[in-house]
């Protein structure tokens, strides 16, 4: 009997016939790699883009969103274990949705762009890239939400369809990868490179986990290398952790954390630095770098004023706001 | 008596010491292979419910469709 070595991800499973790959969804029959969860997605909403998070992308669009089961990471706090830590097989609720019925049903639904999410949609590669490249041709945009633990080489070829992505850097720290989420940091900030280099709009989040990944000093080396690495004017996201999953232990993250953590931030020099998942904080909105203008101002996940001119420009001072506006 | 005692005390003394080498060179050797472990890990899969996921595909509730960045391993006999 023939296994079969997958090179999508740096896991790079050798997989022995009937068996599946780390990730639960790539699976070896016959001798042939199959993924099981093409056209086959587990999740279907319809989100506000901040909800991705994306605040310089298209602001208060609705996207339509797709998840399926399946995951290449296995991190103890992970929100949507129930999609992410199951295979195909395990699923209660599976829907029927080919890459054109999903970009006929996101239309129909008034979106302008899909979002590949709340699984890791790396295992769902070859999904993403039909649907996205059907998308494409309709005149819409392509969202991938990621923690980017994928090989160079897959992801150069998706990033030709891709036109955003929130990728969530779990800590600044390898160790942290390899206890929590059972991988490493180095193929995510090379992921990270990777569509800076292809143009593709990117925004980081980061989720801050009280007495494992919360130091101030491993922040601020991670918002070094996103300030060098991404550029200054690349939107960073704090979000605050709830217990779940494997991780009931430890407590939500005190907003006083994260303000610590964004200050730490805005000191390295990024422009844009955010706190999510508390509703109402003045650090929702988008303020112009040179003058503190806001010029985006939110509510949770909902956009109350937006006045960025037609050019994404600062109202007051001119001054460009880097982003994807329309 | 007293020379025998202090030879005694030694011989545990020494014991202890060996321990405590021992212990030190299983530290030394877990932090040198952790140490040394490459970038990506190698070789993973999971057993699954094979005929449960057939028997998905069949009615089409799963998918059948050939993966890309795949390739053949040839095990040996």
């Amino acid at each position: 009997m023939t296994d079969v070595a997958c090179d999508l991800c740096p896991h790079r499973c050798v997989i022995p016939e009937g068996a599946a790959g780390d990730c639960r969804v790539r699976v070896n029959l016959g001798g042939k790699l199959r993924a099981t969860t093409y056209g086959r997605p587990s999740a279907i909403h319809i989100d506000p883009m901040e909800k991705k998070p994306l605040y310089h992308f298209l602001p208060g669009r609705p996207v339509f969103s797709i998840g399926t089961a399946g995951c290449n990471m296995h991190c103890r706090n992970c929100q949507n274990w129930q999609l992410s830590q199951r295979g195909g097989e395990e699923m209660e609720t599976v829907h029927r949705a080919m890459p054109d019925e999903v970009v006929a049903l996101a239309r129909q639904e008034g979106c302008s762009a899909i979002a590949y999410t709340y699984n890791d949609p790396i295992v769902f590669y070859e999904y993403v890239e039909d649907t996205a490249a059907a998308a494409r041709s309709a005149g819409m945009r392509n969202v991938f939400v990621t923690a980017a633990f994928i090989n160079r080489e897959p992801l150069r070829r998706l990033c030709r369809v891709l036109d955003a992505t929130t990728t969530d850097v779990k800590a600044f720290d390898d160790r942290f990868y390899q206890e929590v989420c059972s991988t490493r940091l180095k193929p995510v900030l090379d992921a990270l490179v990777t569509f800076r280099e292809e143009g593709v709009w990117v925004e980081v989040s980061h989720l801050v986990i009280p007495t494992l990944n919360d130091d101030l000093q491993q922040i601020r080396r991670l918002c070094k290398w996103v300030r060098d690495e991404l550029g200054a004017d690349t939107p960073f996201h704090f979000l605050s952790f709830r217990p779940m999953y494997r991780m009931q232990n430890l407590p939500a993250t005190s907003p006083q954390v994260l303000e610590w953590g964004r200050r730490e931030a805005l000191d390295v020099g990024l422009h844009h630095v955010y706190i999510g998942n508390l509703s109402g904080h003045e650090a929702e909105s988008t303020y112009c770098p040179r003058d503190g203008t806001r010029v985006i101002q939110r509510i949770g996940f909902r956009v109350v004023e937006n006045l960025l001119t037609a050019g994404g420009l600062c109202p007051t001072c001119h001054q460009p706001i880097a982003g994807v506006w329309t | 008596m007293t020379a025998r005692r202090g030879w005694h005390l030694r011989r545990r003394d020494l014991r202890f010491l060996g321990v405590v080498a021992l212990n030190l060179a299983c530290v030394a050797g877990y932090l040198a292979t952790e140490s040394g472990a490459p970038d990506t890990a190698v070789g993973g899969w999971r057993r699954i419910d094979r005929e449960a996921l057939e028997r998905r595909i069949e009615s089409g509730e799963l998918s059948r469709q050939e993966a890309l960045w795949s390739r053949p391993v040839e095990v040996p006999k």
